[in-house]
């Protein structure tokens, strides 16, 4: 007997998005099981916490069908859906910069950063400690890929001002670890 | 020495969402919520904000025009503000060294609190006002003091939900002859902690010192209710600010009497001391009642077209 094994609809696939953007919660469902755990990554490489990260996914994701509207199906999904979501993360910690004034998340997420090795503990103590706008070019120009005209995009500075912010990044991250190995 | 940090970025571990995730924006979605997001590309982004300026403006009319009429329910809504209303936070007492001391204090130093803490319940609804137009609600803070089960003791609790915020709480447990503090309890995400003082230092006392400078915060409401104020009253203190991991700066807090205003809010009409608070470059403005002494609302600006604002919804006296 053969067996034919379900091929899932593909996630970009014109109708998926159609059923999304009609508010159907089973395609914002399948969205979700396809793209989810990657852009979790994306939102917690630039907020640095399991919290922030859910809470800039859930509101993706909450957001999509509406947002569905505007997409015009140009180019990838994933790429403008990834675009989307370090827009929101990014809005979150400019937000966050404004309104925080407790440290909350330096207490509850101390016991999140298990099963890493010293060296990476080190790194991201690091990476940690940087500023939100370092940090926010160094994340999306060496862990996601984007070129600096696109970090210009999303950040709404220069693609320079991009590159400076790098270069500042890392020499921070750097000295950071220098002073680690004295 | 890290000598690949470039692929030691890449490769950095990262946890995956919670399962709970999917059935949370399900969930919210089957329950009316909806969020604007901003657009993939900046020139979208832009007509999407002149639209969503336009929306809200027109959201903004249709809720006063409703509200006038007595049309309007709960208004909810908006992206979650977790920490607006982290409550207590003393701060000091989980400091592990406070480094240094940042500015003066303007004021003669409070030392205590010099009353007792008076029980009820107070219910604040919490807003962002952005540009002169009432956003919906940023959810709901209550503060509620009660006797403790030990006698002698004080249970200072705290939360605040939010629709599509995860609830938050807290609650201290302090004595209160000594204003020591016994035992916190907070709780977020489904999960709590607890801490017991162990009485050893006096960085574990209820006071002016170790409330929580995040004027959306909670406990600096019950010392303001604890500390009779007049026409003329001033005080500072100082207050641990983190400043990284582990790291503490001293920063002073004033706060004096500014002038007096008769408020109305949901929970009634006060005659209030304005109370004008500094942090740094930071200032919030509390209003105070007179009799008796309760927060009754309060104002913090956020930036130049922003103000976070609170107001006392509902309060639950003692019982007699």
């Amino acid at each position: 007997m053969a067996i034919h094994a379900a091929v899932p609809e593909q996630p970009n696939s014109a109708r998926l998005v159609g059923s999304a953007r009609n508010g159907d919660p089973e395609a914002l469902g399948t969205l979700y099981d396809a793209f989810g755990a990657d852009l979790f990554r994306l939102a917690y490489r630039l907020t640095g916490t399991r919290e922030d990260a859910e809470d800039v996914v859930h509101d993706v994701f909450v957001g999509l069908p509406e947002a569905l509207v505007r997409y015009e199906e140009r180019g990838q999904f994933d790429a403008w859906l990834r675009r989307v979501t370090a827009r929101v993360a990014l809005m979150r910690l400019r937000g966050q910069a404004r309104r925080r004034e407790t440290g909350f998340e330096d207490v509850a997420e101390l016991p999140a950063r298990t099963n890493a090795t010293s060296e990476q503990v080190e790194l991201q103590t690091a990476l940690d400690a940087l500023p939100h706008a370092l940090r926010s070019v160094l994340v999306l120009k060496e862990m996601e890929g984007y070129s600096h005209a696109e970090i210009a995009d999303l950040l709404g500075i220069s693609a320079a001002t991009s590159r400076i912010r790098l270069f500042r990044a890392i020499r921070q991250v750097r000295r950071k670890l220098e002073e680690e190995d004295r | 020495m890290i000598t690949n940090l470039y692929s030691m970025l890449k490769a950095l571990p990262i946890p995956g969402p919670g399962p709970e995730l999917r059935d949370r924006i399900l969930g919210t979605r089957a329950a009316g919520g909806r969020l604007v997001l901003p657009a993939a590309d900046p020139a979208s982004h832009r007509k999407a904000l002149r639209y969503t300026g336009s929306i809200a403006a027109a959201a903004a009319l249709a809720a006063l025009v409703l509200a006038r009429s007595g049309g309007l329910g709960d208004p909810s809504g908006g992206v979650a503000e977790f920490l607006a209303g982290v409550p207590f936070w003393p701060r000091a007492a989980f400091a592990q060294g406070v480094a240094d001391t940042t500015g003066r204090a303007k004021y003669e130093l409070l030392d205590k609190v010099p009353g007792r803490f008076a029980r009820g319940r107070w219910v604040y609804e919490a807003r962002l006002i952005v540009d002169g137009i009432d956003t919906t609600s940023q959810g709901i803070r209550t503060l509620a003091i009660a006797s403790g089960k030990e006698p002698g003791t004080v249970v200072l609790s705290t939360d605040q939900t939010h629709r599509f915020a995860r609830p938050m709480g807290d609650s201290l447990v302090v004595d209160e002859a000594s204003m020591q503090m016994l035992r916190r309890t907070f709780y977020y995400q489904g999960k709590s902690n607890t801490h017991d003082f162990t009485r050893d230092t006096i960085r574990q006392v209820v006071a002016w010192r170790n409330v929580d400078v995040g004027w959306h915060g909670t406990l600096y409401r019950a010392l303001l209710q604890a500390t009779p104020l007049s026409k003329r009253w001033r005080g500072s203190v100082y207050v641990p600010r983190g400043i990284g991991k582990d790291r503490w700066v001293m920063s002073p807090l004033d706060l004096r009497v500014s002038g007096e205003e008769t408020v109305t809010t949901p929970a009634g009409r006060f005659s209030c001391w304005i109370v004008e608070a500094r942090f740094r470059n930071r200032r919030a403005r509390v209003w105070v009642s007179q009799s008796p002494q309760r927060v009754v609302k309060l104002e913090q600006p956020q930036g130049e077209d922003a103000v976070w604002q609170q107001v006392l919804v509902s309060t639950t006296p003692p019982a007699p």
